[in-house]
């Protein structure tokens, strides 16, 4: 009897709890995606569609002599009228976002919100206090520390406080539920995936976020976003330079780790093969403004014995202000090639000894994913002696003071072919 | 009324009481750590064959039979979890990379070389050894070998066990420390 009254409380507090409706809502970003209904906006978002991307964080399955096959991730995007990224993704790809949540991605998001099960769960970055100076967004843009439960206050009714801008709020059964989900289920019955959740990147993200950046996107991130606005009349001439931007330095690198002299795996019983390494991170932007300051002096007039102190502009100075902008890496891939005079040679000269010698796999390609790229693959087969070359190409995301930026590094390194001359 | 007690007989019960109190906690601990397993007898298990068989089927598809067929020789050892599972995630990647590799694949083999754990679910996680015999588009034959790990289920109905899925590498590397990427 006793059991059966914990079991029954047990129940009664779980079917209470599991309808959790969390936020941590961010004022005018939300209100471009979803109504105080809670009905999704879809026709004043720009639909990118289903987007694909292989990603390192996603599940691997080795097939034997084939290779590696990794499960892509698997997104709908969309994009808002002021240019921020909206990703769904499939309830797979979400799973494993979650659980590599600096590498997916999903810690960058500026903002998350959806259902988790039977709850929903709205967050974003606790620094972030609106979007309607995109300057100070950006510039609170660095890493999102709140993603998570929140240390929640009831809302009364969410979607509106979502709206209204209040953060770590959540409900119980929110009127518009109904409304969010139906409207959740439009592209899930479309696409034939189940989508849950959603996840909002600001304009200067979309370089990192799998859809790449629309050409609104693109626009608004090349215009500076801090430029005085334009005045008819001629302003006096400024004491103080001007604004300068002083773009991130890109480091990548593309080269063989290991091992020091590598063998051609035909010729190797341990098939060895090599070790690579790619790497690609950018450092922020610095945008360096200045204010002008008035000098005051104290300035005193007696008339008929009156003295009147005042203070008076002497001159001016000027006051540096700096703005980190934080970019990714938005694209990259790695790549081995065999040089063209070993393909030459293996074909014109080595074929003359070994009359069987082909090119077997003269070309490898290599992904990754991040804000920081890197990729690693270890044991890469190589069967083709010569010099390689190990490339990472790729582009930056760009910030709302500077364009994408594209980026090239290699690195070389030889793979040994043991030849044995008999003389006679 | 009086007992009297030497010290030689107090200094026993004292080894005695001590001795049963350090085999008690070794036991609470051999039990809460499932160390007893080990020295009980390992069941032969019986019924392998339709799971075995599924990874076999996984890993060496006939390629002119087309997907749908492929799924359905796989799902014919699988769980209806499972199968579901396969077609939603990831037998489509998988399908395509078989086809890119432009490979034939004419002999598999799966065995099973270890049932390594239970999970709570009473799933299984089998250690296997596969076999893929393969001709490459320039004709050569080539045998490759793969040991992996696959989460399996008895099924009652039936009596034998079917394949749930074939553990990620991701899985694998954190689960039981090998990495798959050094087996190619």
């Amino acid at each position: 009897m006793k059991r059966n009254a914990i079991l029954i409380a047990l129940m009664f507090l779980i079917l209470t709890l599991l309808p959790a409706h969390q936020a941590l809502a961010q004022a005018s970003a939300w209100s471009e995606v979803v109504d105080s209904n809670g009905n999704i906006l879809y026709s004043q978002m720009t639909d990118q569609g289903v987007v694909t991307q292989a990603a390192a964080w996603m599940p691997n399955i080795t097939l034997p002599g084939v290779g590696t096959v990794s499960v892509p991730a698997e997104y709908h995007s969309y994009v808002t009228q002021s240019g921020n990224t909206v990703l769904m993704p499939t309830a797979t790809t979400l799973f494993f976002m979650a659980a590599n949540a600096n590498q997916s991605g999903f810690s960058a998001a500026a903002s998350t919100m959806g259902t988790s099960g039977l709850s929903m769960v709205n967050s974003n970055n606790g620094n972030v206090v609106g979007i309607a100076s995109l300057g100070a967004f950006f510039g609170a843009l660095v890493g999102n520390q709140n993603i998570g439960l929140p240390s929640a206050t009831t809302a009364t009714n969410f979607f509106n406080q979502v709206l209204a801008g209040q953060s770590n709020i959540w409900s119980l059964a929110p009127g518009g539920l109904m409304n969010f989900l139906s409207s959740l289920a439009t592209p899930s019955l479309q696409d034939g995936n189940l989508y849950t959740y959603m996840l909002l990147y600001a304009p200067g993200q979309c370089g990192s976020t799998p859809a790449g950046c629309s050409a609104e996107q693109l626009a608004l991130i090349v215009t500076p976003t801090l430029t005085p606005p334009v005045s008819t009349e001629t302003p006096p001439p400024s004491p103080c330079p001007g604004a300068s931007v002083q773009l991130g330095a890109i480091s990548a690198s593309a080269q063989q780790t290991a091992p020091a002299y590598p063998l051609v795996v035909g010729q190797d019983p341990d098939k060895r093969g090599v070790d690579v390494e790619f790497s690609a991170s950018v450092a922020p932007t610095i945008y360096t403004y200045y204010v002008e300051v008035p000098l005051y002096d104290q300035e005193t007039k007696c008339v008929n014995g009156v003295c009147k102190s005042q203070q008076v502009v002497v001159g001016h100075t000027c006051e540096a202000h700096t703005i980190s902008y934080p970019e990714c890496i938005a694209s990259a891939s790695g790549s081995l090639a065999l040089s063209k005079a070993s393909r030459d040679w293996i074909l014109n000269e080595l074929s003359i000894r070994y009359p069987e010698a082909y090119l077997h796999h003269p070309n490898f390609s290599f992904g990754g994913s991040g804000c920081a790229f890197s990729a690693s693959e270890d044991h890469v087969q190589v069967a083709d002696p010569g010099n390689w070359s190990a490339h990472i190409g790729g582009s930056t995301s760009g910030t709302p003071v500077s364009g994408p930026r594209s980026f090239s590094r290699a690195s070389a390194f030889s793979v040994w072919l043991k030849e044995i001359v008999i003389v006679k | 009324m009086n007992i009297t007690l030497s010290q030689k007989k107090i200094t026993k019960i004292i080894l005695a009481v001590a001795l049963i109190l350090a085999l008690g906690a070794g036991a609470y601990n051999a039990w809460t750590n499932n160390l007893f397993e080990r020295f009980l007898p390992k069941q032969e298990l019986s019924g392998t064959e339709p799971a075995l068989k599924a990874v076999a089927d996984f890993y060496a598809p006939n390629l002119d039979g087309g997907y749908e067929a492929w799924l359905t020789q796989v799902c014919g050892g699988m769980s209806a979890d499972g199968c579901g599972l396969l077609r939603a995630m990831y037998g489509d990647v998988v399908w395509k990379t078989f086809e890119a590799s432009g490979a034939k694949f004419v002999q598999s083999q799966a065995l099973m070389i270890e049932d390594v754990e239970t999970l709570k679910n009473d799933h299984h996680i089998w250690k296997l050894d596969v076999t893929v015999v393969s001709v490459n588009p320039q004709d050569e034959q080539k045998t490759n070998q793969l040991q992996t790990y696959a989460q399996v289920s008895f099924d009652k109905a039936s009596g034998t066990w079917l394949l749930e899925r074939i553990l990620f590498d991701q899985e694998i590397k954190e689960r039981y420390g090998v990495d798959m990427g050094a087996q190619q």
